[in-house]
């Protein structure tokens, strides 16, 4: 189905690389760019704010920039001015001349640019590096205020914002505040060229299902962004202009497409009663909202198909009503029959979600579809609110790029700014290592108790030193990253008068993602138990046989591997591992980040399990050298359990709102059988409801499919695998990538 | 955790395994657990090491690294097994298990009441499985009281080739009964499973009568009983001994073959049943 729109699709993306042998659409691409950048060297000269600078630049782009309107579609969207498989960061927009103008002048002059020099040993530079972070600020996982925009609209904005301004006494906000004003103003103006060229593309001849799409186009860019959308058509438009222009115009990643089915349900459902919509239709535009990224990524062809495009579903709305409707079924449905990958569909759940909400994820799932995550409000909403967010604000929280937590036009999370391996803590604790001077390495313990605490003020130090660096990274960096389009979504920039980086949204919280929770518990448990209570060992001797990678300690590691686990029934691992979150949660969330805001823990991983382990030496669990680590919140790799209870059973042992919102997420595989039915699978997301599980990632596939379509890959290329925080075809992942899911635990539901 | 307040303790019981989230042997999520003993011996049983009474070593070929560690660590060189448990113990790759373990009631309880939730949110509960269940009746029944007095829904999985007193023992604590068929024809019956079948249709009449919950099992087998006239056969006996709430085909699968050679049993192959056979023959009990 939409063969033709993917192809119109495809054939102007696949011009937007620098690889494409056409080079029409790069040409036209470096134009605009080298134009703006001359425009602004000149401008540059007169003005030097860089609110003022940016906005500059969003006016240019609304001049030179030449709309792609695909006629098959009724959407408008695409300035052509980002390259086809980026996100987060762009290279080819023009919003790119800030950073690369100011970079090397704060670079230069900034005092602190040698401090930072020096501290780059923390970052993975190092080959037993145990952090890893962008070295400049997390320039993905961004969220528009859409329910502003929906109430709103641009005008809206643009009255708040000359209203701030008339009453602005403190002259310092003006810049930013009329910087905002022109961004608004450049948005508009963008909208209403898609109309212009739909109209002179309606001058050609089209064939009738053009001609009705150049038509809407002509008639809603324009009135859209600039008003409040006022059909469901008109709300997908301004979802998808808003987020694919605004990424363009400040050079950030907007990961999210927002909560549609909350969003848009009052619009669909009017536009029914009024009999301007059916439901087949409304299908029609969903489908065609939903495809462009899929193509635009080439999924079908790409190893890494990361598009950081998620849609959220389900859940409740601010005053904690729960979301499941017609929409709901409408955009899972579309998206299962497209056999999407993107836009990932990150669904919300509590108790109060339907039964058949649950089941027609379960279905979708059963029946190939692994493309979900389950996410629980009981978790996020409580753990934001511990974190001093409001329980409305709360409740309107989504997640993307994976499922790092944003609050909806409530600032930037910097979901995945920093990542840390805390086995990576443990290991080089345990065997200090002259390249991490902050962690100063094990004294002489006599109790497990003693060497507890001093593992544990060793991540403190560790940490404390990563985010006084990182604190000053970013308000090193920030200079650069004015973004006066964004900060206007953002509830209190405008009457602040001050851009999200410099802390002026409502909430400013950073998030650090800890890895291998896991692998550290089942170490200290090993740690515990051989060397202080059995005295199978000294400690000195457990780190030479861990330098030895366990060769010629085979009996030893043995009895480490049948030491108690995390996630496998052992009341002793997982208390353990409440007390070690708690206190981490606890020390992170005390520590400030540079916008005044502070930092809050999460579980989640992406792949960096992987990442880590491949440098992460021999742990006391009886891992081996570069072995897998555990993933998110669950259970170390290290051994296999078929019994898929345990690690669900273990979630309500440890208290995951200590994340304070951070996501915690639990990776299973559920074998494909007749027995795994909606029913089974609803009643398994009710009982880790109860269970206080945090967010649930499943994977529903057969072992003996998997490794039959490594070998014949063209008998299964519609196979569809969860990676970790992102879906994609089996077949065209990389040999190592289909390994490691392969060697994943299958949980057994028969005998 | 669940700790269990019975203390009588006067059985023990022979397990070999206790499944988890087990979702094919009754309603809803369900642990089942596996007794240790048969009184049939079915050519294409996929749990054979369910069928002797005693634990019993079983070596997994396809896992070994053939390090010898088993053979230095065995104090009989290997030659003469005394389940002492040191070569499962030393053995690097899980090639070597003991399978089969004795239970108290309060332990395999414990195990049970873990997974409470999920009985909970699926009505779901515990299955007594096997090998036969029935066999190890006095355990049986102890732990079955020990369930209904937490109001754990109950299910026994059985053959039937029992006396008829061991259902009348365990009737009141038991809410299903999961009840195999394999053949109406008793010589053949017996050729395949060891046992002629007269008790075990005997026994599922008057079971048929007693009101109670039972779902027919029918495993499947490819020139045993793969055929529309021994379903309709089947069919008809049913319909005779009073209305089963569910019947159930089950396809033969291949799954416990490597099984066989672990306990060092010759396997007798099968072939799997195609789904347009299976098709046919849920037919019969649709009509």
């Amino acid at each position: 189905m939409y063969s033709m729109l993917k192809e119109q699709i495809s054939d102007h993306y696949s011009k937007l690389t620098e690889e494409s042998v056409d080079k029409t659409l790069m040409s036209y691409a470096h134009a605009v760019r080298d134009r703006i950048y001359r425009e602004m060297d000149e401008y540059y000269k007169e003005e030097k704010h860089p609110a003022l600078l940016k906005s500059r630049i969003h006016t240019l782009m609304a001049e030179y920039f030449e709309p792609k309107i695909f006629s098959l579609s009724p959407f408008f969207f695409e300035m052509s001015l980002r390259d086809r498989f980026s996100w987060g960061l762009f290279e080819l927009t023009p919003a790119r001349w800030l950073r690369e103008r100011l970079y090397p002048e704060v670079n230069k002059e900034h005092p602190l640019a040698k401090f930072l020099e020096d501290a780059s040993f923390i970052y993975f530079q190092s080959e037993v590096g145990p952090c890893a972070c962008h070295d400049t600020l997390d320039t993905d996982h961004h969220t528009l205020g859409y329910t502003m925009l929906f109430e709103e609209g641009i005008e809206g904005l643009l009255l708040r914002i000359r209203d701030t301004a008339e009453k602005e006494k403190d002259g310092d906000k003006l810049p930013f505040l009329k910087a905002m004003e022109e961004s608004c103003v450049a948005i508009c103006r963008i909208a209403e060229r898609f109309s212009d060229k739909a109209a002179e593309m309606l001058k050609k001849e089209r064939t009738p299902e053009e001609k009705k799409y150049l038509a809407m186009i002509r008639d809603t860019a324009g009135r859209i962004p600039k008003s409040p959308p006022s059909t469901f058509y008109e709300g997908l438009a301004m979802i998808l202009f808003t987020r694919e222009v605004i990424a363009t115009l400040e050079n950030i990643g907007i990961s999210q497409l927002g909560h549609v089915d909350r969003l848009l349900e009052k619009l669909y459902l009017d536009d029914i009663a009024a009999g301007r919509l059916t439901e087949t239709e409304a299908r029609d535009l969903i489908a065609r909202w939903m495809l462009y990224t899929d193509v635009k990524f080439d999924t079908e062809h790409n190893d890494w198909p990361e598009a950081s495009t998620c849609i959220q579903l389900g859940g409740c709305d601010e005053n904690g009503n729960a979301v499941y409707n017609e929409l709901t079924r409408l955009f899972i449905e579309e998206h299962k029959k497209a056999g999407l990958i993107n836009p990932k569909l990150n669904c919300r759940y509590s108790d109060s979600s339907p039964d058949e909400y649950l089941k027609l994820i379960g279905k979708a799932l059963i029946e190939g579809h692994n493309n979900f995550v389950l996410i629980n409000d009981n978790i996020i909403v409580p753990g934001l609110v511990r974190n001093g967010v409001d329980i409305k604000d709360a409740r309107r929280f989504v997640s993307g790029g994976c499922q790092e937590t944003m609050i909806e036009g409530g600032g930037h999370t910097e979901g995945a700014g920093v990542y840390v391996s805390v086995p990576g803590l443990l290991d080089i604790f345990m065997r200090p290592d002259e390249r991490f001077p902050l962690i100063p390495g094990i004294k002489e313990p006599k109790t497990f108790d003693e060497f507890y605490n001093e593992f544990f003020a060793s991540v403190k130090s560790y940490l404390t030193f990563v985010f006084e660096q990182r604190n000053v990274r970013q308000s090193f960096h920030k200079v650069w990253h004015y973004c006066p389009m964004f900060s206007a979504t953002q509830y209190g920039c405008i009457e602040r008068g001050t851009d999200y980086s410099f802390g002026g949204a409502k909430y400013n919280f950073s998030t650090v993602a800890l890895v291998g929770l896991g692998t550290t518990v089942d170490s200290l448990i090993a740690v515990k138990k051989l060397v202080y209570e059995k005295g199978a060992v000294s400690l000195s001797k457990l780190k030479e046989i861990l330098a030895a990678n366990w060769q010629g300690y085979e009996e030893l590691r043995r009895e480490a591997l049948s030491l108690p686990k995390y996630c496998n029934g052992s009341d002793e691992a997982d208390a353990l591992a409440s007390r070690l979150l708690d206190a981490l949660a606890d020390m992170i969330a005390s520590t400030k980040n540079e916008r005044g805001g502070n930092y809050i823990p999460s579980l989640f991983v992406y792949y960096y399990f992987e990442y880590f382990a491949g440098r992460l030496r021999a742990t006391p669990d009886g891992r081996r050298n570069g072995d897998l680590i555990s993933m998110g919140c669950g259970p170390s790799r290290t051994f296999t359990d078929p019994d898929i209870t345990k690690p669900l059973v273990t979630m309500s042992k440890v208290d995951f709102t200590a994340c304070r919102g951070g996501s915690a997420v639990l990776d299973i595989q559920l074998p494909l059988s007749k027995d795994l039915t909606p029913e089974i699978f609803l009643s398994l997301v009710r009982a880790c409801g109860e269970l206080r599980c945090p967010t649930l990632q499943p994977n529903a596939v057969s072992s003996e499919e998997l490794i039959d379509a490594k070998k014949n890959p063209e008998r299964h290329k519609n196979l569809i695998v969860r990676i970790s925080g992102l879906s994609a075809y089996f077949t065209a992942l990389t040999p190592k990538v289909q390994d490691e899911i392969i060697e994943r635990t299958v949980y057994n539901v028969q005998k | 955790m669940f700790r269990s307040n019975h203390t009588e303790e006067k059985h023990i019981g022979t397990l070999f395994d206790i499944q988890h989230f087990s979702i094919g042997n009754g309603p809803g999520i369900r642990t089942t657990v596996f007794f240790k003993g048969c009184n049939l011996s079915c050519a294409w049983c996929h749990n054979p090491e369910s069928q002797s009474f005693k634990a019993q070593m079983m070596f997994h070929k396809s896992k070994c690294t053939g390090c010898g560690k088993c053979k230095e660590v065995c104090e009989n060189n290997l030659e003469k097994c005394t389940l002492c448990g040191r070569c499962t113990a030393f053995c690097p790759s899980g090639a070597r298990e003991i399978c089969g373990k004795e239970y108290t009631v309060s332990e395999v309880f414990e195990e049970l009441m873990k997974d409470f939730v999920f009985y909970k949110t699926s009505g779901g509960g515990i299955t007594f499985s096997g090998g036969e269940c029935m066999l190890q009746i006095d355990f049986l029944d102890e732990i079955l009281k020990e369930c209904k007095k937490n109001g754990l829904n109950t299910a026994i999985d059985t053959a039937g080739n029992v006396s008829y007193d061991f259902f009348k023992r365990i009737l009141p604590h038991t809410d299903l009964f999961l009840y195999d068929v394999k053949c109406l024809d008793s010589k053949k019956h017996k050729r395949y499973t060891g046992q002629e079948n007269e008790l075990i249709l005997e026994n599922l009449k008057k079971l048929l009568k007693a009101d109670k919950r039972v779902w027919i099992r029918i495993p499947v087998i490819t020139s045993v009983n793969d055929t529309e006239d021994e379903m309709r056969g089947i069919k008809a006996c049913l319909d005779a001994c009073g209305s089963p709430e569910k019947v159930e085909l089950l396809p033969y699968h291949a799954i416990g073959e490597h099984k066989y050679g672990a306990i060092g049993k010759a396997v007798q192959k099968f072939s799997v049943p195609s789904e347009e056979k299976m098709k046919k023959l849920r037919k019969v009990f649709l009509q």
